[in-house]
């Protein structure tokens, strides 16, 4: 036996013994001298059970009805089977037709569910088997053919009852709300059923009444019952009616006595129509109620959708829509704090007597346990807390029926129904309802909460950033990758004369206009392609026509992955800084020139005086044939020689060979002075001829010469100096290399002195590059590169010039 | 001339220089001192037609470069008078200006007094004194026919010529104004001129002009 087959049975076996059961049930409702039941309670568990269980179920009916037919109405085997056959074809035609053609939904809460039932099931699957049971009954000459249609239609009669009472209540009881709420007014609803049962059709107010009271009263009731009560609460009641009709038909007392011993479809009908009644009226009630769920549903979205309603007012709300459902009942929720896990009454509804005791019972600050102690034993239940269950029982509730707002194994709250009475499954379901919207509520706030803290969070830290960004006098800016601006500060604002906003996703072209901004964009692609930092000094126009000289940095913008988002800049403005820079240069040359122009003419002049009395001296010792003239020749030569010095540093200072003879020329000598001057060697090399015809340049490559040899004699301790300088056809280039000590570590533009620092501004100025070497021979090596074409520009050219001259 | 000394005359803005040389010169058997003077309008003023020394000793550097301007203003008074350039700057730099100028001769300071004393003993004889190397200088110049004649540099008034060397060596107007004693409007006037006469068409390609023209003078 395999699993199928296992599983099959587990169905099959049940369904056939409660068939059978049915069958013997429907045997009580026979007709008096006739095998004809006008109710057959097997045709409508059969089709329950196919409806429920599926095909599974279908083999317990055939079992079940062969069983029946074959062994007690005996039957012959032939029969049997074809009856049996024709039984569970008729539950399986129903079912098929209910749920494949009608989309039957089997907790039967619509209309349709109910037309799909009347249709399908009480006509099709009746009628189905009727008429092929019959056929079989009078083929085997059982019925014979002239009362064919007539025993089809005691037949047809029997089953669509069966249907029409069993199935549903059958569906329900199967399925999950399967018990009976037993609220006071569906105990009065049953009993008032009851009543007039025993009073229609067991004749017990006769004496008083007489055979006046109609079972036409049972119509009200039936339809007030479908309203008030769920479906299979109205099919109890119509059970009841079901028994006392055809008890007073078949027994010959009651309302139907005098139909006694005759065929009568007068019971049928009435219990027909009060079934069909019953099951409309409960399946559109149904369908009114989830439709009202629904709208509230949606109203929740509403308010979930309005987030600037507070969670107190939301569930007061929702309280509200639970006693609205619960006439006399008062609704509280208590929502846990996530900080101190403690519940904290949150919103309530109900008469001021409930709001009193129920605000005096959680300002306790309930642990959540209690609570659940007080909510977990179950609606039937009376409240455990004494505390609360006796401030409630001195507001007029006797009982509590709490359910926690939960979010998966995550506890939000509880939400509280306290009852005049017992909670109905109506009651419960909307306490039900309460907690599933409460916690979406919860969860929603939460949410939101998160997300104001989260931004305010991201807000405050944008704002300090944002006051970094604006309180830096650089200008600064990102574009995206496709050079459109995403932030910028306010110094760039000034700058580019435009408010940010209106800034913000315009690119440099549109900013800037087409010429300006091309370069801008030119640039920033080809960095972005080679992923790499750019930094240059570039000029720019303020909007009042002041001009600025820019540091700029540029760099790749990337995002968590490392992808290049776009381009960040900072651009300092070194204008004032570059002025500063210049004045110092300027001091110091005018400085030198100074001093260098004092040399030439104050001190070489007394020095020229001096030569000339010491001369006259030699030449009158000379002429007295004094041997002291040999002494004032000496002085006469010295001091020559000291005019020659003098006239040396003057020109070291300011350096007239340049002026005259050029750089070359300057070098050389500068070369040769170096060397005497310190006693070293000092070669100057020079590989054609070079021919300088930029002052500015000249004076500057000069000066950087003039430098660097100083600080290898003074600093390096140098013994033998190399000057050389190389022009080619890509630009200029100078270099000084040394044997001394190297240059210490700090020697970068950086940290450097003022001497070398001003050798890199001059090469800056030039627009070259000054490098120091540390060649592996030792020594160090300075070099300047030019790059032909890449002088100063020339309105710099030309401020420099007048500096020079002012 | 009745005189069996010469007369030199000094004009040397440094009073030490005129005494040193004063006294190498009255050593001198065969020279004696005419007079001395510190600036150009003071050397002016002693001279006068029926009154001149046989000999000038003339520094360049009389208030930046008016030494010229004393040597143009003698040469076109007294055409005859015999004038030697005594400076520091260096003679490759002026030597041959101030022969043009009417100067006999150029000697640097730094040479020994014997060759003050033999260039004013060559001028005075009526030859010219330059270096030896000077000398060579421009014999070559001449044998290669590498004359200056034709540049339109020539064209420039003495002053103009002064004020382009000064532009030349980087002084601006206000510098050369006080340099040379005059207001700034003349030398505004000067350097309009030589940009007119030179062709050039702003100040910038003036200081260009000037600097490279510096830088290429041999």
């Amino acid at each position: 036996m395999n699993l199928n087959t296992q599983s099959t049975l587990r169905i099959a076996l049940p369904v056939a013994v409660v068939y059978f059961a049915g069958a013997h049930i429907g045997h009580l409702f026979s007709l008096v001298n006739s095998s004809v039941s006008m109710v057959w309670p097997a045709a409508g568990i059969a089709l329950a059970a196919v409806l429920r269980y599926g095909n599974a179920a279908a083999w317990g009916v055939l079992i079940g009805v062969f069983t029946e037919e074959f062994m007690i109405a005996g039957l012959p085997l032939l029969v049997a089977s074809s009856i049996a056959l024709s039984a569970t074809a008729a539950a399986m035609l129903g079912a098929w037709g209910m749920q494949a053609r009608s989309r039957f939904q089997i907790d039967m809460q619509r209309i349709h569910d109910a037309k799909a039932l009347l249709y399908w099931g009480v006509l099709g699957a009746s009628v189905f088997s009727a008429v092929t049971g019959i056929a079989a009954l009078s083929v085997a000459g059982i019925v014979p053919w002239q009362n064919f249609w007539k025993a089809s239609g005691f037949w047809i009669m029997g089953d669509s009852l069966g249907i029409l009472l069993l199935t549903p209540l059958l569906l329900q009881l199967t399925g999950r709300n399967w018990r009976l709420d037993w609220s006071p007014a569906y105990t009065a609803w049953i009993l008032a059923v009851a009543a007039i049962c025993l009073l229609v059709f067991a004749d017990i107010g006769e004496p008083l009444l007489g055979t006046e009271i109609s079972p036409l009263l049972l119509f009200p009731l039936i339809v007030l019952g479908a309203q008030l009560f769920t479906l299979n609460a109205v099919h109890i009641g119509l059970l009841l009616i079901v028994v006392g009709a055809f008890g007073s038909y078949l027994a010959g007392i009651g309302h139907y006595a005098h139909l006694y011993g005759q065929v009568s479809i007068q019971p049928w009908l009435m219990v027909s129509s009060l079934a069909v009644c019953g099951l409309t009226v409960s399946a559109g009630n149904a369908q009114r109620i989830s439709a009202e769920r629904l709208a509230s549903s949606r109203k929740l979205h509403a308010w979930l959708a309005d987030s600037e309603r507070p969670l107190p007012d939301m569930l007061d709300a929702l309280c509200r829509e639970v006693t609205d459902q619960l006439p006399h009942a008062a609704c509280a929720i208590a929502v846990l704090e996530p900080e101190s896990q403690a519940l904290r009454a949150t919103a309530y509804s109900g008469d001021i007597a409930f709001g009193d005791a129920y605000s005096r019972v959680l300002t306790r600050n309930d642990s959540p346990e209690r609570w659940y102690a007080a909510a977990t034993p179950g609606p039937e239940e009376l409240p455990l807390d004494p505390v609360l269950h006796a401030a409630m029982h001195a507001a007029g509730y006797s009982g509590v029926h709490c359910i926690p707002i939960e979010n998966g194994a995550e506890t939000l709250g509880i939400v509280c129904a306290f009852i005049p009475g017992r909670l109905d499954a109506a009651g419960k379901r909307a306490v039900e309802h309460a907690a599933h919207q409460g916690a979406m509520l919860i969860l929603r706030k939460r949410d939101e909460h998160a997300l104001r803290q989260r931004q305010a969070e991201r807000d405050a830290e944008r704002a300090l950033l944002r006051s970094l960004i604006d309180a830096n006098p650089d200008l600064i800016f990102v574009k995206d990758s496709a050079g459109r601006y995403q932030l910028c500060n306010r110094t760039f604002e000034e700058y580019a004369d435009q408010a940010e906003a209106e800034l913000l996703g315009k690119t440099d072209l549109e900013v800037f206009g087409e010429a300006a901004g091309t370069p801008y964009r030119e640039q920033e692609q080809r960095m972005l392609r080679a992923n790499g930092i750019l930094r240059n000094e570039e000029w720019i126009t303020y909007p009042g026509g002041r001009r600025a000289l820019l540091d700029t940095l540029k760099a790749p913008l990337h995002d968590a992955h490392g992808n290049i988002q776009g381009v960040v800049g900072i651009c300092r403005d070194i204008t004032q800084h570059r002025e500063l820079e210049k004045e110092l240069v300027s001091v110091t040359e005018n400085r030198q020139r100074s001093v260098g122009q004092d040399l030439h003419d104050n001190l070489g002049q007394r020095l020229v005086g001096v030569a000339y009395l010491a001369k006259t001296l030699e030449q009158q010792l000379l002429a007295r044939d004094d041997n002291l003239a040999k002494s004032a020749a000496i002085i006469v030569e010295h001091t020559q020689t000291t005019i020659v010095e003098c006239k040396r540093l003057a020109q070291g200072l300011v350096p007239v060979e340049i002026e005259s003879n050029g750089l070359m020329a300057a070098l050389r000598t500068l070369a040769a002075r170096t060397a005497s001057t310190f006693g070293i060697v000092c070669e100057f090399d020079c590989q054609g001829e070079v021919l300088i015809n930029d002052m500015a340049i000249s004076l500057n490559l000069y000066r950087i010469a003039q430098e660097a040899a100083n600080n290898a004699v003074r600093h390096g301790k140098a013994k033998h100096i190399v000057i050389m300088l190389v022009v080619h056809a890509g630009g200029i280039r100078l270099s000084v290399r040394d044997d001394g000590t190297g240059l210490p570590d700090h020697a970068s533009a950086d940290h450097a002195g003022m001497g070398i620092r001003i050798m890199h501004y001059r090469a800056s100025l030039m627009g070259g590059t000054l490098q120091f070497l540390a060649p592996a021979e030792g020594g160090t090596e300075i070099v300047v590169a030019l790059v032909a074409g890449a002088s100063l520009p020339e309105a710099e050219r030309r401020r420099n010039m007048d500096r020079r001259q002012g | 001339m009745t005189h069996s000394t010469a007369r030199v005359m000094l004009v040397d803005d440094h009073p030490m220089v005129r005494q040193g040389m004063r006294s190498l010169i009255e050593a001198q058997a065969d020279l004696e001192i005419f007079g001395e003077a510190g600036e150009v309008d003071e050397a002016v003023a002693m001279l006068a037609p029926d009154r001149c020394p046989d000999i000038v000793l003339i520094d360049l550097s009389l208030k930046g470069l008016s030494g010229f301007e004393l040597l143009k203003k003698l040469n076109a008074r007294f055409p005859a008078l015999r004038m030697l350039v005594v400076s520091m700057y260096d003679e490759t730099l002026y030597a041959e200006r101030t022969l043009r100028a009417g100067a006999r001769g150029y000697v640097m300071k730094q040479e020994p007094g014997d060759v003050l004393l033999a260039a004013i003993r060559t001028i005075l004889a009526g030859n010219i004194h330059l270096s030896e190397s000077m000398r060579a200088g421009l014999l070559d110049r001449i044998v290669s026919g590498n004359t200056e004649s034709e540049l339109p540099l020539n064209r420039l008034t003495p002053s103009e010529f002064e004020v382009l060397h000064l532009i030349g060596i980087g002084r601006g107007s206000k510098e050369i104004a006080a340099l040379l004693n005059r207001s700034i409007k003349t030398v505004e006037t000067h350097r309009a001129n030589i940009r007119n006469k030179l062709g050039l068409k702003d100040g910038a390609e003036l200081i260009r002009f000037a600097t490279q023209w510096i830088a290429d003078e041999p």
